[in-house]
């Protein structure tokens, strides 16, 4: 379910338009906007006139939301109350059309046929069939198309007046009642029987107070009206009259109806009802599966088409709109980062060459220092090598190798004074360690012989500088 | 033509898909092309830092490798100084009473501006000899320094010792003075 919807309620009087649009969303249903627009005088009156005055909503179909809902006033409709033996929509439906089929001048194909529930059962409903012609309807979709207006919702005038009242509680619950609807394009009747409707009548041939006679008629129709209703619903004498006008009601035709109202007759102001523009949006943001709808099913189509192509381009253009703005940020974020780079390579390459003579001057110098660093070059080990000898000892061999080790091979005639050489050689501060220190008897020329052999440490050159 | 919402929004799913994938499909080898960029860019940017560090400290050390430089020999470039080095090798030991038997020099190094030449001399002598050798390859400053000496005594001859040396010759060229100078 969607978060919010809006419905929106058109109506007509022959003296002004009004509409309301209605928010429904999980607090409820509110009104967000109405308005209202006078019809030209005499608008009705020229011969070519159209059914809906929609020339005067030109400039407010911005203002309208959601689904719009119009009604046809009950002069344009065929009612008839049915009772029939199922609660299934389809049944319904079939058997509706079967019985408007039956008592309607026109063909099917000339008519938009849809029922109301009234009162339902497990297996009986009481429903309201409502049947227009085609032709009407056609008619007034074209005159909204003209102001770019599209009807989602075709509904009845009598059914909007009749929610309406049930929702102001406005309608007595216990035995029979007659509802009169006087209003500027709806006079019809209802009769309700402990709430619920039994009969819709329109009495639009006798919207004509200025003539007595018709009075009589009147009385004369409803009568006619009550006796047809026994029959199907027994014979209720005890009525009540309440009348809904939204002008001055004959007294006259009050007295009449007191004739033929046991209970009385009550006289209402319509406009202590909200106005019917928002019953219309009221109806249509509650409907439910037995709503009568009247409105073809390929209006329905073509909206919902429109609908979705509205989604699709709004949402295609929001898709390219995006990438768009993707690939542009990203091109822009490339070349600010490819010239961002060329320039830290530019600068990069004024440092390389002066750092690369540095270095080499750097390596020239330390292979200098080398040179320079007498400390332990070899002339100083052997003096020192010698120095530490034992007057007892004596040396075969001397290998020296800069900055790494002297080898030190030789032999006396005992032991003693060749590990006191290893021990001063190994204390010495000219040399860094000894290791490898070895010692084995020999026989040389028919005599005992101690020789030895010593790895003397030295230490590694430095280059005095740290490497940066 | 009748398209339901279940379409659309399969429709628009598949152009935001297909729109994405194509740019991604064409435009991906740029993506890898930009991270190697900032990859060598963090590359450029340390090897500046490291270049820049190595600049301001070279002031450390190019005082002392004039000093260094200044107790060198200078040669012309296209001299070959191998000869001239043996030469003056030679000369000091038979001023010492050395006797070399056997000398030959290495290949010519280069090392920025400096020269370096090893030569490998067979020697034979008498300790004090060999010493007052050393002691005056030592008195030569920069220009001479033995890498490796052995010393072993002769068997046949008493109070004779021999053995081989590894002497590195550091030197600069005429030419190369003059360009950095």
């Amino acid at each position: 379910m969607l978060i919010r919807t809006h419905t929106t309620g058109i109506h007509y009087t022959d003296e002004f338009v009004e509409w309301a649009v209605l928010r429904k969303d999980r607090n409820g249903i509110e009104k967000i906007r109405e308005g209202a627009h006078p019809i030209p005088e005499g608008f009705f009156d020229r011969e070519d006139s159209p059914i809906f005055p929609t020339d005067v909503l030109l400039h407010s179909h911005k203002e309208f939301r959601g689904i719009v809902t119009v009604s046809l006033p009950s002069s344009y409709l065929l009612m008839r109350v049915m009772e029939l033996p199922s609660s299934d929509p389809e049944e319904l439906r079939s058997m509706v059309e079967l019985q408007m089929d039956r008592i309607s001048p026109f063909s099917l194909d000339q008519l938009a046929i849809s029922y109301e529930v009234l009162k339902q059962t497990e297996d009986h409903s009481r429903i309201l069939a409502v049947a227009a012609q085609r032709r009407i309807i056609d008619q007034l979709g074209d005159l909204f198309k003209e102001q770019n207006i599209y009807i989602r919702s075709l509904d009845a005038e009598i059914l909007a007046w009749w929610s309406l009242l049930i929702v102001h509680g406005d309608v007595p619950c216990h035995g029979r009642v007659i509802l009169i609807l006087k209003e500027h394009t709806e006079f019809s009747m209802v009769v309700v029987d402990h709430g619920v409707p039994v009969c819709f009548r329109s009495l639009e041939i006798f919207n004509d107070f200025s003539n007595e006679k018709v009075f009589g008629e009147i009385i004369e129709e409803i009568r006619y009206t009550l006796l047809s209703l026994e029959t199907e619903y027994k014979e209720n004498s005890q009525c009540l009259t309440e009348i809904w006008s939204q002008s001055e009601f004959p007294p006259a035709l009050i007295e009449e109806l007191k004739k033929i109202s046991p209970r009385g007759v009550n006289v209402h102001d319509l406009g202590d009802l909200p106005s019917l523009a928002e019953g219309l949006a009221l109806r249509s943001a509650e409907r439910g599966v037995h709503h009568a709808e009247l409105v073809p099913r390929e209006w329905v189509d073509l909206q919902r088409r429109r609908q979705i192509m509205k989604i699709t381009t709004v949402a295609s253009i929001a898709v390219l709109s995006v990438w768009m703005a993707v690939v542009s940020i990203t091109g822009t974020v490339f070349a600010v980062q490819k010239s961002s780079f060329n320039r830290i390579k530019k600068e990069a390459a004024l440092y390389a060459a002066p750092a690369r003579a540095a270095q080499d001057a750097r390596a020239e110098k330390e292979s200098l220092e080398k040179y320079a660093d007498r400390t332990h070059s070899v002339l100083e080990g052997l003096l020192e090598v010698t120095k530490l000898l034992p007057e007892s000892l004596e040396l075969n061999s001397f290998d020296y190798t800069k900055g790494k080790a002297i080898h030190l091979r030789g032999s006396g005639p005992r032991t003693e004074p060749i590990y006191d050489y290893f021990q001063k050689l190994g204390a010495s501060e000219q040399f860094q360690a000894i290791k490898d220190e070895k010692q084995s008897m020999q026989i040389k020329q028919g005599q005992r012989q101690e020789g030895f052999s010593v790895t003397v440490l030295l230490p590694e050159i430095s280059t005095g500088e740290e490497q940066p | 033509m009748k398209i339901s919402r279940r379409e659309m929004l399969i429709g628009i799913v598949t152009l935001f898909a297909g729109l994405f994938g194509a740019t991604y499909w064409m435009g991906g080898s740029k993506i890898a092309e930009q991270r190697q960029l900032a990859e060598e860019k963090e590359q450029l940017l340390r090897q500046m830092a490291l270049h820049k560090r190595i600049i301001e400290q070279q002031g450390s050390w190019t005082n002392r490798l004039a000093e260094l430089h200044a107790q060198l020999p200078v040669y012309d470039r296209k001299v070959s100084v191998t000869g001239e080095i043996l030469k003056e090798i030679k000369s000091m030991a038979d001023g010492n009473g050395l006797d070399l038997t056997k000398s030959r020099a290495d290949r010519e190094k280069q090392v920025g501006t400096l020269y370096e030449l090893s030569v490998i001399c067979d020697w034979e002598g008498e300790l004090e000899e060999l010493v007052r050798f050393l002691y005056e390859v030592n008195g030569r400053g920069l220009r001479f320094d033995i890498r490796e000496l052995s010393v072993r005594p002769d068997a046949k001859r008493a109070g004779i010792l021999r053995g081989d040396m590894i002497i590195d010759c550091a030197y600069l060229r005429n030419e190369e003075t003059t360009d950095q100078e």
